[in-house]
């Protein structure tokens, strides 16, 4: 079972070896109710990238009987159908995982849930990732902690939670984030709360405002509350919260959003844990910078 | 079976909306909603069902694994990775 994403794969003039097999299947796909769009779904498949059996449904009773269907073909194939004529080389991903590598094993990765006040339709909530390398998220902090002190958080770090992060992705992955010139506000000040041992309590208190006007009207002006402990011998954030609630108004790009009309939504900051799916890059990490 | 059963159990589960959702009334975030909002936000337990499906994350890796097992494979293909902003 893998879940994966298929943008990249079901582009005609992507070579990568996965999205040449990707596509060899999906081409056979027919779907005759709920197209998601694009190459989206669930395919039963071979290695050998045979189609054994393929859905576009969120229905549950659907997906089972494409599985029934997948396995029962599955059953009838010959070996040489079913498997690759030559073992599928594992360092071809390096090509197209660059991003993986660049993992901030010591920094910071948060989860980032967004959601609306009131909702709208199923789904109404998010997930995507933050990562911050290890100077970065020690820079959340004043350098000499001490009880009462407070920090601004560098702009550069603010602003790119709020190109990146502070995004309306309720209902769908939106491809439309705010260019540098639409971060209008971008502050965010940290205090010392407590200094217990190596263990350093923050809060947090800020706000930002972006707001772009083409090719996408489209915008979101949170105020950010949260607090989180740092580790001082440890160089890491133990515990962490930053909530960001405030209006968000226009349509994006693929977000599915059919009200543009101001309303309140919140998204959540919180520590990632380290499994595979928690590993996974932002979707704007491209344009970190990094 | 096994793993076909966790799997219709969490698509089951995650097709059932709430209605606490429906019901959130706060506004402007303050200390005092502070926590109301933060878990408003935060997916229930229900949500997250189809999280503990044991998902490989890389296409290319079930490739490899089905390969040298020679098993089917079960893709969930998204704009946006599945387990990620999708």
């Amino acid at each position: 079972m893998v879940a994966d994403a298929c943008d990249r794969m079901q582009k005609e003039f992507c070579k990568d070896e996965d999205a040449l097999l990707f596509r060899k299947f999906a081409k056979q796909r027919t779907i005759k109710n709920g197209n998601r769009g694009g190459a989206q779904g669930h395919y039963a498949v071979t290695p050998s990238g045979e189609l054994l059996a393929a859905s576009s449904s969120a229905n549950y009773k659907v997906l089972l009987e494409m599985m029934k269907q997948g396995l029962a073909k599955w059953e009838t194939l010959p070996r040489e159908k079913r498997l690759l004529a030559k073992a599928p080389d594992p360092k071809a991903a390096d090509n197209w995982r660059r991003q993986e590598k660049q993992y901030p094993d010591d920094g910071l990765v948060l989860r980032v849930i967004a959601r609306d006040q009131k909702r709208e339709r199923w789904p109404d909530s998010n997930l995507d990732y933050a990562w911050f390398r290890k100077d970065e998220a020690r820079d959340l902090l004043p350098d000499k902690p001490k009880k009462g002190a407070k920090h601004n958080v560098p702009r550069e770090l603010v602003e790119r939670l709020a190109r990146f992060h502070l995004l309306d992705n309720v209902h769908a992955l939106n491809y439309t984030f705010f260019p540098k010139e639409a971060v209008e506000k971008a502050q965010l000040t940290s205090t010392v709360l407590s200094v217990k041992g190596d263990l350093v309590s923050i809060s947090f208190n800020g706000e930002t405002r972006a707001s772009l006007e083409a090719p996408k009207k489209i915008g979101y002006e949170p105020k950010l509350l949260g607090h989180a402990t740092f580790n001082l011998k440890e160089q890491k954030f133990v515990s962490f919260e930053l909530v960001a609630v405030g209006l968000r108004w226009g349509l994006g790009n693929c977000n599915q959003r059919h009200n543009p009309t101001p309303a309140l939504m919140g998204i959540v900051f919180t520590l990632a844990g380290d499994s595979q799916a928690e590993r996974l890059p932002p979707a704007f990490f491209s344009r970190y910078g990094w | 079976m096994k793993q076909l059963l966790l799997i219709i159990a969490a698509l089951t589960l995650t097709s059932q909306p709430v209605s606490a959702a429906d019901e959130f009334q706060e506004k402007e975030l303050t200390d005092s909603n502070y926590a109301k909002w933060r878990d408003h936000v935060l997916p229930r337990n229900w949500e997250l069902s189809y999280r503990r499906i044991p998902w490989q994350t890389s296409f290319w890796d079930a490739v490899i694994e089905a390969q040298a097992k020679d098993k089917p494979i079960l893709f969930w293909a998204m704009n946006g990775h599945p387990l990620a902003n999708t």
